[in-house]
C-alpha cells in the first residue's frame, strides 16, 4: 500500500547500474594504466601495433586487475557481513585479527614448509579463523565499555598478538629466502600475480561471494538480539556462523595471494550506506563492486607513480584513512545515533 | 470465558540444568485473546518463563502444550508463524530505517534466501500504520524517541502476524503519553483475537491492561487468575515481601506501597 516508504524504489537500481558501469570503466582504464611503454598511459593503438604490449596486458596486466577486483570485492563484502553482524561501524577483517592472523599462518607455512599457494592458504585460513574467534571470545570477556568498544579492543589485541607473532617469525627467517615473502604479506600488493595465482583463488573467493550473495537477505535478521532472531524463526548461531566463516575464508584466500591490504573492508561499506540505504542486503551488493573498483584504483596507483611499485596495502591505507577522517567529521559513521 | 490457547503443566526449569531450579512446577493455563500479565520481584522468573513459551530454552520437567500440541510437535517456522515476541531491549541493525526494521518481522513468511514480496511490504506498512508510525517509517530507528523505538519494536512484531504476543516489560522504559498508547494498543490487539503475555514490575500497569494476571515468587506461582481477585492486598504483600495497599478509582485496582 504504501511501497513509497522503500525508499525512493527507483534510485537504487539506478545506483547499481551506475556501480556496474563504474567497474567496467575501471577495469577498462586500468587496461590502459601503467609504466610501460611511458609512464602512466598507453595509448590503445599499441595493442595492435606492439606485441610486447599485448603479451603485457594479457600476461601480467588482466591477471592482475581481476586479482585486484576479486580482492575488493571479497574484502569489502566480509567487511560489510562483520559490520552488520557485530553492529558496529567500526570493524572490518583488518580491525578484528582476520588479517592478522592469515598473514602469521602465511609466514609460518613460508618458515616452517616449503609451501605450495595451496598450502599458504590452507595456512592462512585457518589462521584467520583462530583470529575471528580470538577476538570475539575477548571482547565477550572485557569488562570495559559497551559492545561496540570491546570488539574494537579485543581486536586490536587480536591483531597485536598475531602481528608480533609475525615478528618472531621474521626473526627465525631465513634472511635471503624466506623473508622477502614474509614482508611482501605484511605490505600487500599483487605484483607478482600470474593466471595462475588468480585460478588458485578464484574458485574459493567466488563460492563465498556467491554464498554471502544468496544469504544477503538474512543479514539484517542476524544482526537482532538471539531471542528476537530466534522468534522470527532464525537459527542465530548457526547462520551466523556460517556466514562469518564464510567471509573470514575468503578473506583469508584473498590475503594469501595479496597479503595485507587494510581499510577497503572498513570503508567501501560506509560509502555503500550512503549510495543504497540500510538494508544490509543492498549494501552487501554494492559494497561488492564499489570494493573491487576501489582496490582496483588503488592498485593501478600503486604500480603507476613510480616506476618502483609502491606495496598496494599502504596505497589503500593512506586512501582509506583520509576518506575515514572526512566521513567521521562529516558524522556519516556513527554520529546518528 | 474463552478456550486456553496456552497450557502449561508442571514446569520446571533451572540454567546450566542445575538442580536449583528458577521456575518450580509452576502450571498454568491462558484463554484466547485475552492479555495476562506476569508479575513477580526481580529474579523471579518472569523472562525465563516467556523464553520457554517462545522456545529458545527447554524446561527439565513438564509440558507446554499450544492450542493442545506440545511445543516441540511445532515444526521452527510454525512457532515463528504463531508467536512474536516484544524483548525488554530490543537491538536495531546498524542505521535501519523503521519500515525496513519492521520489514525483518516477515522473516517467517519466506523462504532462507528470499528477499521481501509485495504482500510482506503491505504488512510491513499495515503494522506501522496500527501503531501510529507511519509519518516516521523512513526515519533511522537510531533517531527516534524511546517511546517510538518501543512501537517500531512492537509493529515488527505484529508484521509477523501472530497468535501469541510475548511482551518483556513492554511498558518500563516509557513516560505516561507513551504508557498509555502502548496499553491501549495491547487491548486493541487482544480485541482483535492476539493472545498478549506480558511481564511487568508495576501492578498498576497490570491493572490497567490484563484481564488476568499471575503472581510469581521465587519461581512459584503465588496467585492466578481474573486480575480484580489476583490483585489485592495479601497477594501482592505474599509476592512482593512488602505491605501493600489497595484503593479502587474508578472501579479499578490502584496499588499504592505505603
Amino acid at each position: 500500500m504504501r511501497s513509497e516508504n522503500t525508499m525512493m524504489p527507483d534510485r537504487v537500481p539506478r545506483a547499481f547500474l551506475f556501480l556496474a558501469l563504474l567497474v567496467l570503466g575501471a577495469v577498462l582504464l586500468s587496461i590502459f594504466v601503467g609504466r610501460y611503454p611511458t609512464p602512466y598511459w598507453m595509448p590503445a593503438r599499441y595493442l595492435w601495433h606492439d606485441e610486447l604490449a599485448r603479451r603485457l596486458v594479457l600476461h601480467l596486466r588482466l591477471p592482475r586487475i581481476l586479482t585486484a577486483l576479486l580482492m575488493g570485492m571479497v574484502l569489502a563484502a566480509a567487511g560489510t557481513v562483520m559490520q552488520t553482524i557485530f553492529r558496529n561501524p567500526l570493524v572490518c577483517a583488518g580491525f578484528l585479527g582476520v588479517s592478522q592472523g592469515a598473514a602469521f599462518g602465511a609466514a609460518l607455512s613460508i618458515v616452517l614448509l616449503t609451501p605450495s599457494l595451496m598450502i599458504i592458504e590452507i595456512f592462512a585460513t585457518i589462521f584467520a579463523l583462530t583470529g575471528l574467534l580470538l577476538s570475539y571470545l575477548l571482547a565477550w570477556n572485557i569488562h570495559y565499555g559497551d559492545w561496540v568498544l570491546r570488539l574494537v579492543l579485543a581486536g586490536i589485541v587480536s591483531s597485536a598478538l598475531f602481528s608480533s607473532g609475525v615478528g618472531v617469525l621474521k626473526y627465525v627467517a631465513d634472511p635471503l629466502k624466506e623473508l622477502p615473502d614474509i614482508v611482501f604479506w605484511l605490505m600487500g600488493g599483487l605484483w607478482a600475480v600470474t593466471w595462475r595465482d588468480l585460478l588458485y583463488v578464484l574458485p574459493i573467493a567466488v563460492l563465498s561471494l556467491g554464498l554471502l550473495l544468496l544469504m544477503r537477505h538474512r543479514l539484517n535478521l542476524l544482526a537482532l538480539r538471539d531471542d528476537t532472531a530466534f522468534s522470527l524463526g532464525v537459527s542465530p548461531f548457526k547462520e551466523r556462523t556460517v556466514v562469518l566463516a564464510t567471509s573470514v575464508v575468503g578473506t583469508a584466500v584473498v590475503v594469501s595471494i595479496g597479503g595485507i591490504v587494510g581499510w577497503v573492508g572498513l570503508i567501501v561499506p560506509h560509502i555503500a550506506r550512503r549510495i543504497v540505504g540500510a538494508d544490509a542486503g543492498k549494501v552487501l551488493s554494492a559494497s561488492m563492486l564499489l570494493g573491487g573498483v576501489v582496490a582496483l584504483l588503488c592498485d593501478d596507483l600503486a604500480r603507476t607513480i613510480r616506476a618502483a611499485e609502491i606495496p598496494l596495502g599502504i596505497v589503500t591505507s593512506l586512501v582509506g584513512s583520509a576518506i575515514f577522517m572526512i566521513m567521521f567529521f562529516r558524522s556519516d559513521i556513527g554520529g546518528r545515533s | 470465558m474463552s478456550t486456553s490457547i496456552i497450557s502449561l503443566t508442571d514446569l520446571c526449569f533451572g540454567y546450566n540444568g542445575r538442580e536449583q531450579f528458577i521456575l518450580k512446577d509452576l502450571s498454568l493455563k491462558i484463554s484466547e485473546a485475552t492479555v495476562t500479565a506476569i508479575l513477580g520481584p526481580n529474579g523471579s522468573g518472569k523472562t525465563t518463563l516467556l523464553s520457554l513459551i517462545l522456545g529458545i530454552r527447554s524446561p527439565q520437567q513438564g509440558a507446554i502444550r499450544i492450542q493442545g500440541r506440545e511445543i516441540g510437535d511445532y515444526s521452527r517456522s510454525a512457532m515463528s508463524r504463531l508467536i512474536g515476541l516484544v524483548p525488554q531491549d530490543e537491538t536495531f541493525p546498524l542505521g535501519l530505517s523503521v519500515f525496513h526494521y519492521v520489514l525483518l518481522g516477515r522473516a517467517p513468511y519466506r523462504g532462507l534466501l528470499e528477499g521481501p514480496k509485495a504482500e510482506d511490504v503491505h504488512a510491513a506498512s499495515e503494522a506501522i500504520e496500527t501503531v501510529g508510525l507511519t509519518d516516521f517509517s523512513t526515519r533511522l530507528v537510531s533517531s527516534l524517541s524511546g517511546g517510538e523505538r518501543q512501537l517500531a519494536v512492537v509493529a515488527r512484531a505484529l508484521a509477523q502476524n501472530p497468535h501469541v504476543l510475548l511482551m518483556d516489560e513492554p511498558t518500563s522504559h516509557l513516560d505516561l503519553d507513551n504508557r498509555s498508547r502502548l496499553i491501549a494498543l495491547i487491548r486493541d490487539l487482544a480485541a482483535r483475537g492476539v493472545t498478549v503475555i506480558l511481564t511487568t514490575h508495576d501492578p498498576n500497569v497490570a491493572a490497567r491492561v490484563a484481564n488476568d494476571a499471575v503472581l510469581i515468587r521465587r519461581g512459584e506461582v503465588v496467585a492466578s487468575g481474573a486480575v480484580e481477585s489476583v490483585l489485592n492486598a495479601d497477594n501482592l504483600t505474599a509476592t512482593y515481601g512488602v505491605p501493600v495497599h489497595v484503593a479502587q478509582v474508578y472501579g479499578k485496582p490502584v496499588i499504592i506501597v505505603p
